[in-house]
């Protein structure tokens, strides 16, 4: 008793402390507040953008696109995007005064210059980001596209200064698929990374849930009740086959494997719910996991040669790991008796999942493949679950539930920045899985 | 003597007319009395055997009646117990604990209880439901509802029950009988439900 009091002491100790820096004693520690999301990002200036011939089209255009990047950089969480009271009166870098951008505090600036053809509707832009402490050029891009695609344009410049920067890419073009119960039934729905452009991808009027992407994003997998009874659906997004997986009984939460078409997938064929491998025609290709109790939740390494998963086989359900090429399977999680839900990063360096206590309910840790550095990165607000990683690795989305009403939210990696997703949407959003 | 003789002749045929009258009318009047005092005593007779086979068919039809509203009342009894069986079996639900399958004391008496009344309607096909409370993922709880219901086949099979009869699903926390959280709609969502398919 004595010696699991301690464990849970320490457990609490070192996983809160980040959170509750709020006594003098740990305020000079190098915590992160995550009332603070300014801290430790990025300053980076977008002043106002340079027509390169002006006419009333492409002032309009200039303000929203460069309102448009701010966002997006602010969006990722690395950065602190302000337009500044600076200005640069040409694009390139000979002509910037690095030196009082620096002085203003700034380390990287974004510059842009915009033709508009009016005569084609074609708009031009070329965009810089400089290194003002280095005072160097990173990143030099030019885009030509219809005038009304200047997001996409946008995008791909911040996709080229994340992977320049961080070697993250992959944030802006990917999407969100998840669950909600808006029109009285669970469906399948898809957003933007940003929650925006909200769609439905089932309608089924019925249970659907436990969305996956392929690899290549070509295809979601789910459990749909549309039979009556729980089965696989793998629904083409290119108009291609789509296929059910059906054991009796019980064809639940699809995982496709990395680089793969084939998937991980949950039967009760043999006693209880244990994990199988599978083409999407339903062949089982391998038993995965098999044992006392239930397997289930299987999520895989970035490749492929490990996965995660949940057994109660050791009496409350636990995440375990599975080396395919050693045959072995490991216990992950020993705090707490409740955890859940694991979601390997796409780097592979750490496992979010989900720990329900008695003390602090049900909230979001990540560990290492080891089983070190336990994180705890939300904290009483709500039941916090069903944690996915973003392709370029920097954030996780999640769903939360305060009240009676379960939504999207979106954290780093460490647990910063928490916000709601897909704000204006009722009924209840949950099980979001973010696409490669 | 002949004016009296004559006179009593008169009188004696006077007499005896009147007597004879008398008598003859007398004699039909006792006649006649007799006849009517049998006639009445056996109208009162018949009467009352009428009376009597009367009150035994009424009797008897009552009782008949009684029988009838008897076996009907039995009838009715018997469907109604037949229903209030019916609906025991289906409305009756079993709990579960927390992140649990097991089958509790208190279960296994309503379950033996769901056997009986399964060999009792041997054309009856079922399907046991698992449900969950809503804490744990979606996943696991999709798992686990299909534990707690197969668990529920398992004992009805070693009850005596044809395992063909019985088919189990999950529902996992997608259909919790008590919206709300906390230990009791918790409490009342970790459960097994049974729906009659078919045989009734």
């Amino acid at each position: 008793m004595k010696f699991k009091l301690i464990l849970v002491y320490i457990f609490i100790f070192t996983v809160n402390m980040p959170f509750y820096s709020f006594s003098d004693e740990y305020k000079n520690l190098q915590f992160i507040d995550v009332n603070n999301p300014f801290i430790n990002k990025i300053p980076i200036a977008i002043p106002e953008f340079i027509p390169l011939e002006k006419n009333e089209k492409i002032s309009e255009i200039i303000e929203t696109s460069n309102d448009y990047l701010g966002y997006l950089l602010s969006f990722t969480s690395y950065f602190r995007a302000s337009d500044s009271s600076l200005n640069v009166d040409d694009i390139v870098g000979t002509k910037i005064d690095f030196q009082s951008w620096k002085k203003n505090g700034f380390e990287f600036l974004i510059t842009a210059g915009l033709f508009y053809d009016k005569d084609t509707g074609f708009l031009e832009m070329e965009l810089r980001l400089f290194d003002v402490l280095k005072a160097d050029l990173a990143v030099g891009k030019r885009y030509t596209g219809k005038a009304e695609d200047f997001k996409k344009m946008l995008k791909r410049f911040a996709s080229e200064i994340m992977e320049k920067m961080f070697g993250n890419s992959g944030l802006f073009e990917s999407k969100i698929a998840f669950v909600s119960d808006l029109s009285g039934h669970k469906e399948i729905y898809s957003c933007d990374f940003d929650g925006a452009n909200v769609q439905k991808v089932t309608d089924d009027k019925t249970i659907n849930v436990s969305p996956s992407w392929s690899y290549d994003n070509s295809y979601l997998a789910y459990t749909s009740y549309k039979r009556n009874v729980p089965e696989i659906f793998i629904k083409s997004l290119t108009g291609k086959k789509n296929y059910i997986v059906s054991k009796k009984r019980l064809s639940i939460t699809p995982k496709w494997m990395p680089g793969k078409f084939s998937l991980a997938a949950v039967f009760s064929i043999d006693g209880d719910p244990d994990i199988y491998i599978i083409s999407p025609n339903g062949e089982i290709l391998q038993t995965a996991v098999k044992g006392y109790g239930i397997d289930v939740s299987p999520d895989f390494s970035p490749n492929g040669k490990k996965m995660a998963f949940v057994s109660s086989r050791g009496g409350s359900p636990q995440i375990y790991i599975k080396d395919f090429s050693e045959n072995t399977i490991k216990r992950l999680t020993f705090e707490g008796n409740y955890n859940t839900s694991p979601s390997w990063s796409p780097k592979g360096d750490y496992i979010a999942y989900v720990g329900m206590t008695k003390e602090y309910g049900i909230n979001i840790y990540t560990i290492k493949p080891d089983g070190s550095h336990i994180r705890m990165l939300t904290f009483s607000s709500g039941d916090n679950e069903e944690p996915s990683w973003s392709p370029d690795g920097s954030l996780i989305v999640f769903s939360r539930k305060n009240g009676r009403k379960k939504s999207l939210h979106l954290m780093t990696r460490s647990g910063e920045d928490q916000r709601q997703l897909v704000v204006n949407m009722a009924g209840n959003q949950s099980e979001p899985a973010w696409s490669h | 003597m002949k004016r009296y003789f004559s006179r009593f002749f008169i009188i004696a045929l006077i007499c005896a007319l009147g007597l004879s009258f008398g008598c003859s009318s007398k004699k039909a009047d006792v006649n006649e009395g007799i006849t009517q005092e049998q006639s009445s005593e056996e109208d009162r007779l018949n009467a009352e055997q009428a009376e009597k086979d009367k009150k035994a068919e009424e009797e008897r039809l009552q009782a008949e009646e009684l029988e009838r509203q008897k076996k009907l009342e039995q009838q009715k009894k018997e469907e109604q117990s037949k229903q209030e069986a019916l609906r025991k079996f289906s409305d009756v639900n079993i709990y579960f604990g927390f992140d649990s399958s097991e089958i509790s004391e208190e279960a296994r008496a309503i379950l033996e209880e769901k056997a009986q009344w399964l060999m009792e309607n041997k054309n009856v096909k079922i399907t046991v439901e698992g449900h969950c409370d809503e804490r744990g993922t979606t996943q696991y709880n999709l798992a686990l509802g299909e534990r707690r219901a197969e668990s529920v086949k398992t004992y009805l099979v070693a009850l005596g029950v044809d395992s063909s009869r019985i088919l189990t699903i999950s529902y996992g926390e997608e259909r919790p009988a008590v919206n709300g959280s906390g230990d009791d709609a918790w409490s009342k969502n970790r459960r097994a439900e049974f729906v009659i398919e078919s045989g009734i």
